[in-house]
């Protein structure tokens, strides 16, 4: 096999691997979030999702936001 | 009927069913033109699934286009096949001699067959081959020799494509969806097999291996990459013959040898069938600024190392300004008749070749002689006064830079249109292979004008693909 064949396989195979972790988060995220309960704050499952998806320094997401926001994280 | 008369139809001349047609005609009365508009649904379906695209840059949107596919086959009788192979292949030899005679002895040239300024003056001639010596003797592997028919017995040679033709992927996949739609086309078996034609261009590789070459010789198929118009097909070829597709980068040369970077290691390569262009090859034989092509490739080659399909430099051949010298090329060669003429060209240059041509601006097809894919042309019967006027001025004062054709009747094929058998212009394109032997395989790539009228078939301007029949004896 061609070298370059099969460092993209193994790119294929990481990327694939990320997806199905942050899909999964996502998941337990949307669940916890669809319980009754009284929080302290609203939405910090997401907020602790997003920090475990490796985004509490990221310019990418504002965390204050996502605590604020009362809709789910899919429409940010 | 004849070269600039009414249109020769494939399928029926007056009311009379051409016998090799039979099998089509009866097929399109018996299906329903609400069945073919399926089936012609279907087809584009596959064609997308499959991925069989081809780029068009420039126009905007997505330069992936699909190709659109014709369902009405274009055939063609054993004996008239029977010359068409014996003319390819003739021309295909003679093409070979002649530029291994251009890189060598230059004889031709010394006979006077054809000027030596317009060969050596010619961007296209490489003088990095001179005296370069090709593994097998065979310089040009796979040729693509254009043809149109323009009466039952009148065959014309529009173009060679001695560089690296393309569309040979669609030829098979064109067969193969034909096959997959109508089964009950091919069952009676009278339509020749193309699918060997990826055993046979292996075969014709392998024939040709470098004399450093020991043991089986390794074949890949050479890319410049997913961006390449034609990336699907170098993809398709390298699946069918079972090699390896790679970059440049993938390549790397050591003592005049070539190697590819494998997960075992370094693996010797010994035919490379490239379809980089000449150029973009080698950094340190050719265009330096190239990131495409693999450092000292070409250095490899001179010394036996490695056989590059096709040979660089070997456009030489298939210029225009060469074109009409073909035919008496085939004559010095191989002392025979050219079986399949050139289209009739004059050439400005010729002092009364070009007050004929002047004198009939407004019959004639005008071209450049540099120029390629419909640049710079002049097609008299559709131009204004004022453009024929701005025409003569600019080739009366570089004659030599202008050639004249006679506007070609394009035979026309059934088509799916609206209707089931609208007429429409076509040419064909069949793939001629020269390893230790010249190879044929019975198709090749017929293209159509798809807009009434149009005689222009090129894929980027709105041509379309049929399958073709070659029929048993």
């Amino acid at each position: 096999m061609l070298s370059r064949v099969a460092d993209s396989l193994f790119w294929i195979g990481r990327m694939i691997d990320r997806a199905e972790n942050i899909a999964r988060l996502a998941d337990a995220a949307r669940r916890i979030e669809a319980l009754p309960g009284e929080g302290p704050e609203p939405n910090t499952e997401w907020r602790s999702t997003l920090i475990s998806a490796g985004l509490r320094d990221s310019d990418l997401v504002d965390l204050e936001e996502v605590s604020r926001a009362a809709k789910p994280i899919v429409d940010l | 009927m004849g070269i600039g008369g009414p249109f020769f139809d494939e399928m029926r001349q007056g009311a009379d069913l051409r016998e090799c047609y039979q099998t089509v005609a009866e097929w399109l009365n018996r299906v329903s033109l609400s069945e073919l508009h399926i089936k012609r649904a279907e087809a584009e379906n596959l064609f997308r699934r499959i991925g069989i695209t081809f780029a068009v840059y420039g126009e905007g949107g997505d330069p992936e286009r699909l190709i659109p596919f014709d369902l009405v086959p274009r055939v063609f009788a054993a004996a008239e096949w029977e010359r068409l192979e014996r003319g390819v292949l003739q021309r295909t030899q003679a093409l070979n001699m002649f530029i291994a005679d251009v890189y060598g002895a230059q004889e031709a040239l010394k006979a006077g067959i054809v000027p030596s300024d317009i060969i050596l003056n010619n961007s296209a001639y490489l003088p990095q081959m001179q005296g370069v010596v090709p593994p097998g003797g065979v310089i040009a592997q796979i040729v693509g020799t254009d043809l149109v028919r323009t009466a039952e017995d009148e065959f014309f040679v529009r173009e060679d494509n001695c560089r690296t033709p393309s569309g040979v992927s669609y030829m098979l996949e064109n067969r193969q969806i034909m096959q997959r739609l109508f089964p009950e086309l091919f069952s009676t078996g009278q339509v020749r097999p193309v699918s060997d034609y990826p055993g046979q261009l292996r075969q014709t590789l392998a024939e040709l291996a470098p004399p450093k070459c020991t043991g089986t010789p390794t074949i890949v198929v050479l890319t410049p990459g997913h961006f390449n118009s034609a990336y699907y097909e170098h993809s398709f070829i390298a699946d069918e013959m079972g090699v390896q597709l790679v970059v440049g980068s993938d390549l790397y040369v050591e003592d005049n040898l070539v190697y590819m970077r494998t997960t075992l290691g370094p693996q010797r390569v010994d035919v490379i069938y490239r379809r980089i262009d000449d150029d973009f090859m080698d950094p340190l034989a050719f265009r330096p600024d190239s990131t495409l092509g693999v450092p000292g490739i070409f250095e490899a080659y001179k010394n036996g190392g490695v056989t590059l399909a096709n040979a660089p430099g070997t456009g030489i051949a298939d210029d225009k300004a060469i074109y009409h010298f073909i035919p008496q090329l085939i004559q010095f060669y191989m002392g025979e008749e050219a079986i399949i003429p050139n289209v009739p060209t004059l050439r400005c240059a010729l002092e009364d070749e070009r007050a004929e041509a002047l004198s009939k601006m407004d019959e004639l097809v005008f071209k450049e002689v540099h120029g390629s894919g419909g640049y710079g042309m002049l097609i008299g019967p559709k131009a204004t006064k004022d453009e024929i006027a701005a025409y003569r001025a600019r080739s009366e004062a570089d004659p030599g830079d202008f050639i004249a054709q006679p506007t070609l009747a394009l035979s026309t094929s059934p088509t799916l249109g609206e209707e089931a058998g609208v007429p429409r212009h076509i040419d064909f394109r069949p793939f001629a292979l020269l390893g230790a032997k010249p190879r044929l395989v019975p198709g090749g790539l017929t293209r159509v004008a798809l807009r009434e009228g149009s005689l222009v078939v090129n894929s980027s301007q709105g041509g379309g693909v049929k399958d073709t029949w070659i029929l048993k004896k």
